[in-house]
C-alpha cells in the first residue's frame, strides 16, 4: 500500500490529538501528587488505564463507523431510557466539574507564566475558548491544541535530565505496596484516582461523537487504530513520565504535590527556563483541549439524548440547543471558577466520581460492540471482548470502592 | 387499588433511599471534618499539620535555588511561593482553631510554634520576590533547611507518641 502525505499527516495529528486527550488537568494534578508520594510504584495502574481506554475508544468508534450513531444514542436503545437518563445526570455532573477544573487549569499555566492571579486569567480563558467554539472549524482546533500539546514531551526529557538511578526507578515500578509511612487504603485510593484521572468517559463519548460528525467510514479504520494505538500509550508514557519526575524530585524530602506549580517545578530543575516554558505551553495546550472536549462531550450527553441537533462541525446557527448548551455550561463553569474553589480539590473530587460512571459508560458500548446483527463484520472479536469484558469487570470494582475510600482517607488526606 | 399500593411501597422506597443516603453523607462529613478527640488523635493529626509544614518550606527552598540558578522565571516563583504561604498559613490556622484534649497543651504550644515561624518565614521570601530582591532571596531562605530538619523531627516525635 502507498503512503499518501496527507493520509501520513491525518495519523500524525490524530495521533498527537490522542495524546493530548489523554494528558488533562486531572493527569497532570493526580501523577504529580502519586508520584511524589509513592513513587512508580502506580505506575501499573497507567498500564491498565492505557490498554483499557484503548480498548472502548477503538470499539466507540469502530460503533460509530458502522452504525452512525454515538454511544449515547445507543445507551438509551439498548438498556432503555432510565439507564440512559441515570448515565446522563451522573455524566453531566462530573463532566461539568471537571470543565471548572480545565478551565481553571489554563487560567493556572497563565498566571505561572504572567505572575497575574489566575481569578483573573479565568474569564479571559472562558471568552477564548467561546471565541474558539464560535468561530474555529473543529479540525484545526484539534490539530493546534493536539500539536501544542506535544510540549507535554518535555517531562519525558525531565526524567532523563534528572539523572535519575534507574535500578530505583524500575524497583519503584515493579512494587505493588504502598511506600513507608502510606497506608494501603491511601493506596487504593490514589489508584482510583489514576483510573477516574485517565479513562475519563468524557475521552470516549467525544471520540464516538467526533467519528459520527466527522463521517468516518468503514475505510477509516486503519487511520482511527493507528491513532489509538500510537497516541494512547503515548499519553501513557507522559503520566508515567509525571510520576517519574514528581518521584525524583519530591519523594525523598517528602515534599505534597498540591499545586501545578509544583507539577512543572521538577522540569524547571532539569531543563530551566526554557523547559518551564515548553512545559507551561503543554499544560496550557492540555488543559485548553481538555475545556473544548469536556465541553463538547456534555453538550453531545445532553443533545444526543434528548434527540436535538448537534455538533461541532455544524454552524452555530444550525446546532442551536446544542451550542446554548455548551455556552449555558461554559458560564456556569467560569461561574464556579470565580467562587474560589480549590480547582485541584475539585479536580480531585470529579476525578474520583468519574472512576463511579466508568461501568456505566462502558457496558453499552460492549454490549453493542458485541452485537454481530448491528456490528456485522465489524463486531468485536476474541481480544476486544476478553480485554473489554476484564476492563469492565475491574471499573465494577473501582466505581464500588471508590467513595468508600474517598471518605476513608478523607481525600487522600490520611 | 393495587396502583395505589405500589405507589405508595414505591414512595416508602424512596424516603427510605433518601433518608439512609443523607444519613451517610452526613457521617461521611462528620468523619472527615470532626476535630481529633483524643491525645493520640491530636498528636497524629500535629504530626501531619507538621509534616505538611515541612513539604511547604522545602517546596519554597527549590523555588528559591530554582530561581537562583537561572532555571525558573521570576512570574512562576512568586506564584508557586505565595502558594506556599497560603498552604502553610492556612495548615497551621486549621490546627490551630481544634481544642486541645486534656494534656494535649504542649502539642499545641509547639505546632502552633512552628506554624508561625514557617508561615513567617514564607511570607519574607514573598515579599522579597514582590519587591523584586531576587539577589536576597537566597539569604532569606537560608533558615529553611534547619526549620525543615526541626519539622521532620517534631513530626517523628508527634508519630511516635500518637502511637504510644
Amino acid at each position: 500500500m502507498r503512503i499518501k502525505p496527507s493520509m501520513l499527516l491525518g495519523f500524525t495529528l490524530g495521533t498527537l490529538s490522542a495524546i493530548g486527550g489523554f494528558i488533562d488537568i486531572g493527569d497532570l494534578v493526580a501523577d504529580a501528587l502519586v508520584g511524589a508520594r509513592f513513587g512508580l510504584r502506580l505506575a501499573w495502574v497507567t498500564g491498565f488505564a492505557v490498554i483499557g481506554i484503548m480498548c472502548y475508544a477503538e470499539m466507540s468508534a469502530r460503533i460509530a463507523l458502522k452504525t452512525r450513531r454515538p454511544a449515547f444514542d445507543l445507551a438509551r436503545s439498548r438498556l432503555g431510557p432510565g439507564y440512559a437518563l441515570g448515565g446522563l445526570i451522573g455524566s453531566f455532573l462530573v463532566t461539568a466539574l471537571l470543565v471548572m477544573a480545565e478551565l481553571s487549569g489554563i487560567a493556572l499555566a497563565l498566571q505561572l507564566a504572567s505572575g497575574v492571579h489566575y481569578l483573573l486569567w479565568v474569564p479571559i480563558a472562558a471568552v477564548v475558548v467561546f471565541i474558539v467554539i464560535w468561530r474555529l472549524p473543529f479540525e484545526a482546533t484539534e490539530r493546534i491544541y493536539g500539536l501544542l500539546g506535544l510540549a507535554m514531551l518535555v517531562f519525558v526529557v525531565a526524567v532523563w535530565h534528572l539523572q535519575p538511578d534507574w535500578s530505583r526507578l524500575w524497583a519503584s515500578a515493579t512494587t505493588v505496596a504502598p511506600t513507608s509511612g502510606e497506608s494501603w487504603p491511601a493506596y487504593l485510593f490514589f489508584a482510583v484516582t489514576l483510573v477516574g484521572a485517565q479513562m475519563t468517559p468524557y475521552e470516549m463519548f467525544f471520540f464516538s461523537s467526533g467519528a459520527v460528525e466527522s463521517r468516518w467510514r468503514p475505510k477509516d479504520l486503519v487511520e482511527m487504530r493507528v491513532n489509538v494505538i500510537i497516541g494512547f500509550p503515548l499519553g501513557g508514557l507522559l503520566a508515567v513520565a509525571i510520576q517519574a519526575v514528581a518521584f525524583l524530585v519530591f519523594f525523598d524530602p517528602g515534599i505534597r504535590v498540591e499545586h501545578i506549580s509544583q507539577t512543572v517545578l521538577p522540569v524547571a530543575l532539569a531543563l530551566g527556563r526554557v523547559g518551564l516554558a515548553i512545559a507551561l505551553v503543554g499544560v496550557f495546550a492540555a488543559t485548553f483541549g481538555a475545556t473544548l472536549e469536556t465541553l463538547f462531550a456534555t453538550g453531545y450527553d445532553l443533545a444526543q439524548y434528548f434527540g436535538w441537533a448537534y455538533g461541532e462541525v455544524q454552524p452555530p446557527a444550525r446546532a442551536t440547543r446544542f451550542t446554548t448548551t455548551v455556552a449555558a455550561l461554559l458560564l456556569l463553569s467560569t461561574a464556579l471558577a470565580l467562587t474560589t474553589l480549590n480547582p485541584i480539590t475539585v479536580t480531585i473530587y470529579a476525578v474520583v466520581f468519574s472512576s463511579v460512571l466508568l461501568p456505566f459508560a462502558f457496558l453499552p458500548v460492549l454490549l453493542v460492540g458485541n452485537d454481530k446483527r448491528v456490528m456485522g463484520e465489524l463486531a468485536n472479536g476474541r481480544l476486544s471482548n476478553t480485554v473489554g469484558t476484564i476492563t469492565l469487570l475491574i471499573s465494577i470494582v473501582v466505581s464500588v470502592a471508590a467513595v468508600p475510600l474517598l471518605i476513608l482517607t478523607k481525600a487522600g488526606a490520611s | 387499588m393495587t396502583t395505589t399500593h405500589m405507589g405508595a411501597g414505591t414512595g416508602v422506597r424512596w424516603v427510605a433511599v433518601s433518608a439512609a443516603v443523607f444519613a451517610v453523607v452526613m457521617a461521611s462529613l462528620w468523619f472527615g471534618h470532626a476535630p481529633p478527640r483524643s491525645a493520640a488523635a491530636y498528636a497524629r493529626q500535629g504530626a501531619e499539620t507538621v509534616g505538611y509544614l515541612r513539604s511547604q518550606t522545602r517546596t519554597a527552598r527549590l523555588w528559591v535555588d530554582a530561581v537562583a540558578s537561572g532555571s525558573a522565571t521570576h512570574q512562576a516563583a512568586s506564584v508557586a511561593l505565595r502558594e506556599a504561604e497560603d498552604d502553610a498559613s492556612a495548615t497551621a490556622a486549621r490546627f490551630a482553631g481544634w481544642d486541645p484534649p486534656a494534656g494535649s497543651d504542649a502539642v499545641r504550644a509547639t505546632v502552633t510554634a512552628l506554624g508561625d515561624e514557617v508561615t513567617r518565614r514564607l511570607a519574607e521570601l514573598r515579599i522579597a520576590a514582590n519587591r523584586g530582591r531576587w539577589a536576597d532571596l537566597p539569604g532569606v531562605a537560608r533558615p529553611l533547611p534547619d526549620l525543615a530538619e526541626r519539622l521532620g523531627a517534631v513530626a517523628d516525635e508527634l508519630t511516635a507518641a500518637s502511637r504510644s
